[in-house]
């Protein structure tokens, strides 16, 4: 494990190098693009558009990723850096989710509620949500014609 | 954000993302929980209009994450009562998180933490600022104007 995280942080540097718009661009500002995404991710869900609702679910984790590596990169990790994360995570979250059941809203409460008690206790404890989310789904648009379908459908959209 | 861009905003996301629910009462609905938020910052007007601005100081924890937490609680509750109705809620106030964060310094956190946070997708100069949320505030205007229109809840 500890290998697996020293070889993570070896590729964070090169990210820089590969590409060097990333030099110019500031973390807590990817973190707000990713923010910007999730209402789009929540209309294509709105949609029952489930491949493009994958896609752009994947782009917002990919832009919730990427600041941190590029922040890491730059040296600028701080527990501001954490603050910014987390919140603008968990707003995200509760724009993704206006879309799902209320299994999903519930779960966003209890995340937001972590999210506060991390800060409190200084130790960090989320449930992954949104790639929870993102796995249900994968396994959705996959399971299309599969008599769980209806099961998955239940439990993702119905209100 | 501004009021109105509060307010056709939230509506969009209702008329565009729950267009099963829409109705004048949902729109009203939704409209209140947007712009509800905003009411600690009456008690800041007088320096407000003085400095033209609502600092991230004039925000109380209501305004922050514990107050959007709060707020997901009650529309959660209001689902078990009219579901149409708690959605609209919902709706109304994580749009109104939404645009806060992403276009005003605010303190997520507070009152743990009181560290500002500002995203950096808006400007911070007055003018420059001003400008910016008219042309959104009228975006998000005609294009909700185009969604009622387009669900025949107004005619043009």
């Amino acid at each position: 494990m500890g290998r697996a995280f020293s070889a993570f942080r070896m590729i964070q540097k090169p990210v820089l190098t590969q590409f060097p718009i990333l030099q110019r661009v500031d973390a807590d500002m990817i973190s707000g693009l990713s923010l910007v995404f999730s209402p789009v991710a929540y209309l294509l869900l709105s949609e029952r558009a489930i491949f493009a609702s994958i896609i752009m679910v994947f782009l917002v984790l990919l832009l919730d990723a990427l600041d941190g590596i590029v922040a890491r990169a730059k040296g600028q990790t701080s527990k501001d850096g954490w603050m910014v994360d987390v919140s603008v995570d968990r707003v995200s979250e509760a724009i993704i989710c206006l879309a799902l059941s209320r299994v999903f809203i519930v779960l966003t409460i209890i995340n937001m509620g972590l999210a506060l008690l991390s800060c409190h206790y200084k130790k960090h404890a989320i449930i992954p949500l949104r790639q929870a989310t993102l796995v249900i789904l994968v396994v959705y648009f996959v399971l299309q014609s599969h008599p769980v379908f209806f099961y998955l459908e239940q439990f993702l959209f119905c209100w | 954000m501004n009021t109105f861009g509060h307010i056709f905003f939230a509506n969009l996301l209702l008329v565009f993302g729950a267009p099963s629910i829409v109705s004048p009462t949902t729109l009203m609905a939704t409209s209140i929980a947007a712009v509800i938020t905003d009411l600690d910052h009456l008690a800041h007007l007088r320096t407000a209009l003085k400095t033209r601005r609502f600092k991230s100081e004039t925000r109380t924890r209501w305004h922050e994450l514990p107050g959007l937490l709060l707020a997901m609680i009650a529309s959660v509750a209001f689902m078990f009562f009219s579901e149409p109705l708690g959605r609209a809620i919902l709706i109304g106030f994580v749009s109104h998180y939404f645009l806060d964060l992403l276009t005003r310094p605010t303190r997520p956190f507070y009152p743990l933490s009181e560290k500002v946070v500002f995203l950096g997708l808006a400007p911070r100069n007055l003018k420059k600022l001003t400008a910016y949320d008219a042309v959104i505030t009228a975006l998000f205007g005609v294009i909700l104007i185009a969604g009622l229109h387009g669900q025949g809840i107004l005619s043009i």
